[in-house]
């Protein structure tokens, strides 16, 4: 009995070991086609191209748009390697320090876009960056002209 | 609260109008226990050495050594001063004073993981030769651990603290004024043999972090930098117990 006891025991210990850390998206995750509203109305403030880091690669372009007082950020032609925990910040920095967290990339690949909460000072906020929040990796990063 | 108090008022009447048996005057145990939260898990082992109490010998308290490791996925550590977390620093008054929720910051610590190893306080009673009840706090002693990033959101700003490392030094000051890393377990055990047992336990753990980048802490109301943030995680889990 004592056995059985033992074996569970190390059974469970095991199971713990092997919990998944972090939903994240899979290779299979379909692109996005999410800049259909922007349209002429849509004022073009800032513009960018994504410098990928030299393993993980991150391309496409970063546009900031403004209507109506309020500001979205799109990514444009967008394709980034796979990665867990993929955020996209606006960042005072190519390395990000202090930045705004727009959230967790919706997709690897395709256009897509995110709204700003708020007016960020541009000219402190000058970079776009794609970055794996929970192992602080930079995948690419685009300054902001 | 109440409800649970009167259960066991009533399982230690039962066990102590139960057949008297002969408890030993000295116990020495050795134990591995694992729990399970939010996203966060710990496992600890750990070595007791307890002497009885009273003519039936039914009390136990005791000393030990317990190393935990413990270990998680995004989580967040508050303010950990006890002078800006609660409304008092005095020593067990400050378990119940209240929080002052308006001082904590958050450090979003994203893969915290620590091996503290402490001296223990512990107690227990034997309600039965089958079942024992008891509970253990660790008292002082030291924390290694991952280096990793953490977000500290701090007066309207994120910024990335890609240096979050875990709090070196533990002591058992009570409530908020503890310092580092520190576990503590209610439990019940049931004695499968004379030699191996197993628990249900209900642990509170606290767990430090430390920003280390020169340029990221919280600025307090009174302006100092506080670069402390705590976790208390309550957890449940099992452990197995082999009884010398």
């Amino acid at each position: 009995m004592k056995w059985v006891m033992l074996y569970a025991f190390v059974l469970i210990i095991f199971i713990v070991g092997c919990t998944k850390s972090g939903a994240g998206m899979t290779s299979n995750t379909p692109p996005v086609g999410d800049t259909s509203h922007i349209d002429s109305t849509q004022m073009l403030v800032l513009s960018g191209t994504l410098i990928p880091n030299m393993w993980e690669s991150a391309n496409g372009v970063v546009n900031v748009y403004k209507k109506a007082g309020i500001y979205s950020i799109a990514l444009e032609n967008f394709t980034s390697a796979n990665g867990p925990d993929l955020h996209l910040y606006l960042a005072q920095e190519a390395t990000p320090v202090h930045i705004i967290d727009m959230g967790k990339l919706k997709s690897f690949t395709g256009n897509q876009i995110y709204t700003i909460k708020g007016s960020p000072d541009f000219s402190k906020y000058r970079f776009a960056t794609i970055h794996c929040q929970q192992y602080n990796v930079v995948f690419g990063y685009a300054p902001l002209n | 609260m109440k409800i649970i108090a009167a259960f066991f008022l009533l399982v230690m009447a039962y066990a102590s109008a139960s057949a008297q048996v002969p408890f030993k005057k000295l116990s020495q145990l050795a134990d591995l226990a694992v729990t399970f939260g939010e996203s966060e898990n710990s496992i600890a082992a750990s070595y007791i050495h307890n002497w009885s109490l009273g003519k039936k010998h039914r009390w136990e308290l005791g000393a030990g050594i317990r190393t935990t490791s413990y270990f998680g996925v995004k989580r967040n550590y508050i303010t950990a001063p006890a002078r800006l977390a609660r409304s008092t620093t005095i020593p067990f008054v400050i378990v119940l004073a209240a929080q002052e929720e308006q001082n904590f910051d958050t450090l979003t610590v994203q893969r915290p993981l620590t091996f503290s190893t402490n001296l223990t306080f512990n107690a227990g009673y034997h309600f039965s030769p089958k079942w024992y009840g008891g509970l253990n706090i660790d008292v002082i002693g030291f924390t290694v651990g991952r280096t990793t990033s953490a977000l500290l959101a701090s007066d309207g700003t994120t910024t990335l603290e890609s240096k979050a490392k875990p709090a070196a030094f533990n002591l058992l000051l009570t409530g908020d004024n503890d310092l580092g890393s520190l576990n503590s377990e209610f439990y019940l055990r049931y004695n499968l043999s004379p030699h191996w047992g197993i628990r249900g336990v209900y642990q509170f753990l606290f767990s430090e972090y430390k920003t280390s980048s020169p340029d990221i802490y919280q600025v307090a109301p009174d302006g100092t930098k506080v670069t402390r943030f705590r976790n208390k995680v309550n957890a449940f889990g099992v452990a197995l117990t082999y009884v010398f």
